[in-house]
């Protein structure tokens, strides 16, 4: 009797370890190799500076890099489709770009390109660059060279009422 | 990599001296667990204090003071012998044999949860904030406070909405005093806030789960399954979310307030469970519900032991004080007239069913909780065949109130999304570590009911 009162947690130790494996095993090994891999970017980090960390917004790069080398204040309406990874896009880019501001009704910006509402929200907002990550329908409108040209920036050279392809150049 | 080491430790330091004039009868692991949430609660509402006074931030502002108050209390301490150890044991009798076996077990559970804690630091701190919360969130408000010097640059409108600027600002402060600390904005190292937040909870709950059950291997075991349960303790201990920090006050306090009904007498344990409610509302907007909760709790408590007009003072202070930050935080964005939240009141009741379902669904699928919520619920049934003591009752209470609370805000707030339940599986974490100590108490109870058959005694099944 004294026996089984020493070992009176066994049954339920066993039931809570075969839980406690059965959550463990498939995961083990990746989660080794996931210490193994960010120490090794830490470690780089420590070297290289922050280059090395892992990040996911690669794929708004070059626009961040033509952003970054306007100065001042400036404000900026993102274009993209209008699927789940267009806002998402939006928070990339309005969170690398801060302090520059954004279109406060940003979710126009995921709608189809619409000229007559596009020249309103320029106005009313004093909008300076269109920011193309994914086209809209606003490069199609402006056809020829700008047609496929994905990852653009254009200027707006005047912020009046009028013909918009006419109000835009693009940023190199 | 120093600057966070160093950050970690200075926050730490600042939240000691208030720890151990608080906690001066606990030992030195509560202390340790409990000094880095104190601290950055302090600077973060001193930053608040700052932008009260439309003072700007920096590091000179921020750390120095804190600093140097910090170290004349902490001298004062010592002076006065008040860091003492423990007049209650750190370690309680272990019951089990303690033969080699034994402990290559507990040696091997604990490796396995310190793989499983590594895990999470480093995925954490090797990748720029990425996660949609913190991008459109946490982080972003974190980057215009440091860029702007104050609290409430972000709130100026032009694409800088969030629809979150009157939510408590407690995790962007820390993340900005991260980065005044730094001097720079460094994304990735300000998510280890979310790992030491897991650290400190991890700490406490284990050394409060030793109270209730003496037996090392079944306690590491159920901080292993909750630790390994899947996709949401692992994305929210380790991105900039407030999800954990909230979890880690909330069970703060619960645990206090439990300690209070268990024994009237402690009226401490009130002002403390008081006290870290408040906090959690300084995380989550949802702390000052739970503070309701709380009181609701004591009130019922009181009412049925008929002692509710006399000890209504009592009750009185403790909302008192459960209510202060989110009643002055409410009057400082209604004064300086932030912007609305985006949550507005709107029943939809007939998502009622459609809402269960989900959450249901969404806690029973593996890949969210493993199979944590599947032990809780084998737990409440053995509880209910073995009989349910008061200790047990407060926190199945505690645990059912707050899944109440979330279905009910489901209903009156969330619209379409609550047909859905949209991330009930996160917010179902702050009852977690709670139900963790109700786990022990039940195994604690059953298994000393086994005993007692076992040896003639009688049963109270």
């Amino acid at each position: 009797m004294r026996r089984f009162q020493v070992y009176r947690h066994f049954p339920i130790t066993l039931i809570l370890l075969l839980v406690f494996l059965f959550q463990v095993i498939p995961s083990i090994d990746s989660d080794l190799s996931l210490i193994r891999d960010r120490y090794n970017i830490l470690v780089s980090t420590e070297k290289n500076g922050q280059g090395s960390i892992i990040r996911d917004d690669n794929h708004l790069g070059s626009i961040i890099n033509k952003m970054k080398n306007i100065s001042g204040d400036y404000t900026y309406m993102y274009l993209d489709t209008s699927d789940e990874n267009g806002t998402m896009n939006y928070y990339r880019l309005r969170y690398a770009l801060v302090p520059a501001k954004s279109l406060k009704y940003q979710y126009y910006g995921y709608q189809p390109f619409d000229e007559e509402l596009y020249t309103r929200l320029i106005q009313q907002f004093e909008v300076d660059y269109l920011i193309v990550h994914r086209d809209n329908g606003f490069l199609e409108y402006l056809g020829e060279p700008y047609r496929n040209q994905e990852n653009a920036v254009f200027r707006i050279t005047n912020k009046s009422t009028g013909e918009l392809r006419s109000r835009v150049e693009l940023v190199n | 990599m120093i600057n966070l080491f160093l950050y970690v430790l200075v926050i730490s330091f600042i939240g000691l001296p208030l720890v151990v004039l608080l906690f001066n009868k606990k030992n030195y692991v509560s202390l340790i667990s409990l000094s880095f949430p104190i601290g950055s609660v302090i600077i973060t509402l001193y930053c608040w204090f700052l932008s009260v006074l439309k003072i700007e931030y920096s590091f000179n502002r921020i750390f120095i003071p804190l600093i140097i108050i910090s170290s004349f209390l902490t001298i004062y301490l010592i002076i006065n012998k008040l860091i003492r150890k423990s007049s209650e044991p750190i370690g309680h009798k272990i019951e089990d044999p303690k033969n080699w076996k034994y402990w290559c077990a507990v040696i091997g559970v604990c490796g396995v949860v310190l793989v499983k804690y590594l895990t999470i630091l480093l995925h954490s701190i090797s990748t720029k904030v990425y996660q949609p919360d913190e991008y459109s969130q946490w982080a972003f408000q974190a980057k215009l406070i440091f860029l702007g010097n104050g609290l409430e640059s972000f709130y100026g409108g032009q694409g800088f909405e969030t629809g979150f600027e009157t939510y408590p600002s407690f995790i962007p402060l820390l993340a900005a005093s991260f980065y005044s600390f730094c001097g720079e904005i460094l994304d990735s190292f300000v998510r280890v806030i979310g790992p030491v937040f897991l650290f400190c909870l991890v700490v406490f709950i284990y050394s409060e789960m030793k109270q209730y059950l003496k037996n090392i291997i079944i306690n590491w075991v159920v901080i292993g399954i909750f630790l390994t349960s899947g996709f949401v303790v692992f994305e929210m201990s380790s991105g900039l979310y407030a999800d954990i920090e909230y979890t880690f006050f909330y069970t703060v306090s619960a645990v206090f307030l439990i300690k209070y009904l268990m024994n009237n007498d402690k009226k401490k344990e009130m002002m403390l469970s008081a006290l870290f409610i408040t906090l959690a509302a300084w995380v989550k907007v949802d702390g000052q519900y739970l503070a309701l909760i709380h009181i609701g709790i004591i009130c019922s408590s009181f009412l049925y032991n008929g002692v509710l007009l006399k000890r209504l003072k009592e009750l009185m202070f403790f909302s008192i004080i459960s209510l202060t930050i989110p009643f002055l935080w409410g009057l400082y964005t209604a004064v300086r007239d932030f912007p609305d939240s985006r949550w507005s009141i709107n029943p939809v009741i007939e998502y009622s069913f459609p809402m269960l379902s989900a959450s249901i669904q969404q806690i029973m699928n593996t890949t969210n909780w493993g199979l944590f919520w599947i032990v809780v619920f084998s737990m409440i049934i053995l509880n209910l065949y073995i009989g349910i003591n008061k200790q047990q009752f407060y926190l199945l209470a505690l645990m059912i109130a707050n899944v109440l609370f979330l279905y009910f805000s489901y209903i009156v707030m969330f619209g379409e999304e609550a047909k859905t339940a949209a991330s009930f599986a996160r917010y179902i974490l702050r009852i977690a570590p709670i139900s963790m100590l109700y786990v022990s108490t039940i195994i604690n109870t059953a298994t000393k009911e086994i005993s007692n058959e076992n040896i003639g005694g009688n049963s109270c099944v």
